[in-house]
């Protein structure tokens, strides 16, 4: 009886002391930026650019190496492969970006990616597939990485160098691997008929790739690597995301389990889901995965997780570290720059609603329209000359308010948005009558995310301030 | 005699038509992401409902879209609307290069994912497709939406060729089979 009263007692006061759920902290949502203007070799334009990620608040930056651009040469022994002085390997750029960054306090992700030295490669490479892409050796990616990440370690400093080279934590195996233009095969012939291949091909080469890592840097984070969006049907040049996944998952179309001798190891699943049309939009195939379709590839993580079918993490963060939409100005066929600005902030929240953790923007700087605006990028969120877009403000500050459904059948709106500084005190503010006027003081607590109920209706045009910074404007629809 | 003669050419000429026609009218889509019609890995296959459609002419080939991608995409907010509403008005950009299946040339200069040196040719021929269609809402570039997919493209015109083809060919057996009866 003595006991029952006391467990009854320490529950009761359990559910007194827990924080109601609303003044709990919502999940936190990272953001940052992928560019190749910052592996410039120009001192110069790295500094001015990375200067601008900082002001944007932005927290991660990823930076690509090229295998085979930093190999130049075949290794002679295995044990050279893996070692990260040997004179056959060009670090130049990596270091001085994966410096630069870290200077800048920056959180730096690198992915090892395409193509793979032409020596590394699978026999028999067909002449249609991409150099660099065919079924590429991974016991000599795995050296590579292990290379990799004993430089970045933290605590290797290079011959002649008078300190060690920062430490980078995240790293990731390969590009877009569901794309022939980086790794092949694709497909297989089977009868009449076509096999996936390529994630088979992937896993090889990603739990070599997390061995690797994981063997010099124990803590350090692995990414699979960021799918692209859209496939073709079998037999064609892309395979679709979610069918991709699903195979590395070891699961087939109906999430049951497939036999699977080596199960995937990862710690956080990426994807990159540029959509032909607004953040709402839906991708028309059913395993293809654009913005609102990330559960497509949330659902099997987690069934994959519960079925032990997944190695790495036990819970498997999700990243986006691609995704934006070029504006016009400057690309004439880009969407609307106000536009840009608007779906850059419905993209953080509706990723962040669907569980992202973090996610980083396609392009801080917009790219010369070279060979043309149409096969070039110009999603940054400032223009080439340094400008800043409405999208930069959106970037630093999103803000965003939804009409959503309400219990009793009506409707209300929503607010969502990322402080700038986590902590700080944010004040939605609505115009009326010309003036602005305070409608709620909230608090962002630790991730800097806020959420509030706003008994506000179409056509309202609010605001969020922190401190000194404001949103852009928004007007509910 | 004559008859018979006259017969078979239109049996032969109907059958003629059957092998020069193209396949299954399977016809896809293809939509890029705004302003960037000319980077192939990141478009987006739609079923559609019928071939390629030139430009200021979707009203006398029917739809451009099948009806459960019009849904869609209507669905999509005012974007999707729009663009729905210009496949629909001004049909769809004749398919020029390569089609988009992400047959790149090649792997970029670095590990990013945009490779600017597999450019198409299509990048520039999709803009000038677009032009003298009507005008876009704002938020949806003429580029976004092309012809064409894996196969190269739908029938279009040759689909009632097609069809034109086998019942010629149907009713001249008929015919040839009743007369030698």
């Amino acid at each position: 009886m003595r006991t029952r009263l006391l467990a009854l007692t320490a529950s009761l006061a359990a559910c007194l002391c827990a924080p109601p759920a609303y003044a709990r902290p919502l999940p936190s949502l990272v953001t940052g930026f992928t560019d190749p203007i910052l592996e410039s070799p120009s001192p110069g334009v790295r500094e001015a650019w990375l200067g601008r990620v900082v002001g944007e608040h932005a927290a991660v930056v990823r930076i690509n190496v090229a295998w085979a651009t930093v190999a130049r040469a075949q290794p002679p022994s295995p044990a050279l492969a893996a070692d990260p002085s040997w004179a056959g390997y060009d670090w130049s750029t990596t270091d001085v970006a994966v410096a630069d960054a870290v200077a800048h306090g920056l959180t730096v992700q690198l992915t090892l990616a395409s193509p793979a030295p032409a020596w590394e490669e699978g026999p028999h490479r067909p002449s249609s597939a991409p150099r660099g892409s065919w079924e590429p050796n991974p016991g000599a990616f795995a050296s590579f990485a292990r290379a990799a990440a004993l430089r970045y370690s933290g605590t290797y400093t290079p011959p002649g160098a008078t300190a060690a080279l920062p430490r980078v934590r995240y790293w990731q195996a390969w590009n877009e691997p569901n794309l022939s233009i980086y790794l092949t095969p694709q497909w297989r012939k089977v009868g009449r008929g076509w096999a996936p291949e390529s994630p088979f091909v992937y896993r090889d080469l990603l739990n070599a790739f997390y061995a690797a890592v994981k063997a010099v840097q124990p803590d350090a984070l692995v990414l699979s690597a960021g799918t692209a969006p859209y496939g073709d049907p079998p037999g064609g040049e892309r395979m679709p995301p979610a069918q991709f996944v699903r195979n590395v998952l070891c699961l087939g179309e109906a999430l049951q389990p497939e036999p699977c001798p080596h199960p995937a190891l990862f710690d956080i699943l990426d994807h990159h889901p540029y959509s032909v049309s607004g953040p709402f939009f839906r991708a028309f195939n059913r395993d293809d995965v654009a913005i609102a379709d990330m559960p497509k590839l949330i659902v099997p993580l987690r069934r994959a997780e519960r079925l032990h079918l997944v190695g790495g993490a036990r819970h498997h963060q999700v990243w986006v570290t691609e995704v934006s939409w070029d504006s016009s100005p400057p690309d004439p066929q880009g969407v609307p720059i106000a536009e840009q600005a608007r779906w850059l902030e419905q993209t953080l929240h509706l990723l962040w609603q669907q569980g992202v953790s973090t996610v980083l923007w396609y392009l801080i700087a917009d790219q010369p329209p070279i060979p043309s605006y149409a096969a070039s990028y110009q999603s940054g969120t400032y223009y080439i000359d340094g400008r800043p877009k409405p999208s930069a403000t959106a970037f630093r500050f999103p803000f965003v308010v939804d009409r959503v459904l309400g219990r009793a059948g009506g409707s209300r709106s929503l607010a969502w948005g990322r402080a700038p500084v986590a902590g700080a005190r944010v004040t939605i503010e609505q115009r009326l009558h010309g003036a602005w006027r305070v409608l709620r003081t909230l608090s962002s607590g630790s991730s800097g995310v806020f959420q509030a109920s706003l008994r506000v209706g179409r056509g309202a045009v609010l605001r969020a301030l922190d401190g000194s910074e404001q949103s852009l404007v928004w007007r509910v629809e | 005699m004559l008859l018979r003669s006259r017969l078979r050419f239109v049996v032969a000429v109907a059958s003629l038509g059957l092998l020069v026609a193209p396949g299954a009218a399977g016809a896809t889509k293809v939509i890029a992401p705004p302003g960037n019609s000319g980077v192939s890995q990141y478009v987006e296959v739609v079923p559609g409902a019928g071939g390629s459609v030139p430009v200021g002419s979707a009203g006398k080939h029917g739809p451009v879209l099948s009806p459960a991608a019009r849904r869609r995409l209507e669905a999509s907010g005012p974007s999707g609307k729009a663009l729905v509403a210009f496949a629909q008005q001004t049909g769809v950009p004749a398919e020029h290069g390569k089609a988009g299946a992400g047959s790149g040339s090649g792997p970029g200069s670095s590990g990013s994912s945009h490779s600017p040196g597999s450019s198409h040719s299509a990048s520039s021929s999709s803009k000038g497709a677009a032009k003298g269609a009507a005008q876009l809402p704002a938020a949806v570039p003429a580029s976004a939406i092309r012809s064409g997919g894996p196969a190269g493209g739908g029938l279009g015109w040759g689909l009632y060729a097609a069809l034109g083809a086998i019942v010629l060919a149907g009713a001249g057996f008929f015919l040839v089979r009743r007369r030698s009866a």
